[in-house]
């Protein structure tokens, strides 16, 4: 699985979770402007863990990782590195 | 200790009414004393649920017919193996498998949940009388919130389907819930229910510690606050949904505790509460340059820790055991314009 195949399918889970209609890979999860909180989060995570088959590391994890779909699907791509 | 049960999930046949369903439609009888025992239950806040291998729409008028259907939450009625059902239960109702329980007479079936799924606690049928005296049901207070849980549930199934069917934004759908949050000081009468949520709340519960009555009752002294926040919209009033214990005596805003249910997961309601919170503090107390929280440090209440990550909050120390986190003043900017906040 490529980069951008796993950018599109994180989009496409944050919008079935969310039930959005327009997600791309500069939209803002969290802050002001975001469309995320932190309950719905952890659920995204779980559903990243278990549809891309890795374990995150809790203590690595900090809110710029997961801030962006960018840096969401750069954060799946390390965590992924990091589990094999 | 084992967590206590918050869900406890009925076999039908055998184990809930006399008989086989399939079998004998007209020769199903509850068993004596079921309606007592659902309903010490239900007024203790134990959501109840059904595991069985029926078919539903068979199920749902036979439970109306013997006048318990009223008591059930998202039923499982297929033929899909119960440790299914069982977890489906648990992410609908969004609480831990270690707080969920089954009831039935077959013992295959007891075993196959406790080899696939320990922590989920298994009772023989014949034991349904006894189930309201063992300590897991116990609750130390009844309170308003969990005598109306089913309720408050069923309101946010409500929410859930009318969440489905929208299409317009989230914030949108956010504002056309009607959302209002009432942030105000502890009141004598919160007390129990101030407790309830210390034991309730994992995720959201930034000590993950238990309190008791003794505690909420001697803890506003000078320099120390206790508030609580309350939810309703147009689904239903949600009860007293959070509480934060506040230390201010050494001139900074000390978070000592904050326990959130996470039944109103998905609005933001949780930053809403402490950032108004952390706002009323700063305006009367406005010499103060920090707000410190510490967080015990377990995967369990990873939700509490992004919480204060949003907020603005950044890790200031970390041992094995705690986190303490700082939040330099004055507050970031932030408005949640999708729900009404008052006091």
């Amino acid at each position: 699985m490529n980069r951008d195949e796993i950018e599109q399918e994180i989009t496409d889970i944050i919008k079935k979770m969310l039930q959005l209609s327009f997600v791309d890979h500069d939209t803002v999860l969290i802050g002001t402007a975001g469309v995320l909180d932190s309950m719905t989060l952890i659920r995204l995570l779980a559903e990243l863990e278990k549809r891309f088959d890795f374990t995150m590391d809790e203590e690595d994890l900090t809110l710029d990782s997961i801030s962006s779909v960018k840096h969401l699907t750069e954060w799946v791509i390390q965590s992924k590195r990091e589990n094999s | 200790m084992d967590p206590m049960i918050k869900c406890l999930v009925w076999d039908l046949d055998d184990t809930l009414w006399q008989g086989t369903l399939i079998e004998d439609e007209a020769g199903i009888k509850l068993l004596p004393g079921i309606i007592n025992v659902l309903d010490i239950l239900d007024r203790r806040g134990i959501v109840q649920s059904i595991a069985s291998r029926n078919n539903w729409e068979q199920v749902r008028s036979k439970l109306e017919e013997l006048g318990v259907g009223q008591y059930f939450l998202y039923p499982q009625c297929h033929f899909d193996s119960k440790v299914s059902s069982m977890e489906r239960i648990a992410k609908e109702l969004n609480i831990g498998l270690d707080t969920l329980a089954l009831i039935d007479n077959d013992p295959f079936e007891r075993f196959e949940i406790n080899y696939y799924v320990p922590q989920i606690r298994t009772y023989d049928a014949r034991q349904y009388r006894d189930l309201p005296e063992f300590p897991e049901f116990q609750v130390d207070h009844v309170t308003e919130e969990s005598e109306n849980r089913r309720q408050y549930m069923q309101a946010r199934s409500r929410r859930e389907e009318a969440r489905k069917e929208h299409k317009g934004s989230r914030e949108q759908f956010l504002k056309e819930c009607g959302m209002k949050l009432q942030i105000r000081l502890a009141q004598e009468r919160d007390y129990p229910r101030i407790v309830e949520l210390s034991h309730r709340t994992n995720q959201m519960n930034s000590l993950l510690e238990r309190i008791d009555m003794a505690f909420v009752d001697s803890y506003c002294k000078r320099g120390r606050y206790l508030y609580v926040a309350k939810l309703e919209d147009r689904f239903g009033s949600h009860g007293l949904i959070g509480t934060c214990f506040v230390n201010t005596d050494d001139g900074e805003i000390n978070l000592d505790l904050f326990c959130i249910s996470c039944r109103i997961e998905g609005r933001g309601i949780a930053s809403a509460f402490l950032y108004t919170v952390l706002e009323r503090l700063e305006q009367q107390l406005p010499m103060s340059e920090t707000v410190r929280c510490r967080l015990v440090r377990k995967q369990r209440n990873l939700p509490a820790r992004l919480l204060l990550e949003m907020l603005g909050f950044k890790k200031f120390a970390a041992d094995d055991i705690i986190f303490t986190y700082i939040l330099q003043l004055p507050l970031p900017h932030k408005i949640f314009n999708w729900l009404e906040i008052g006091d």
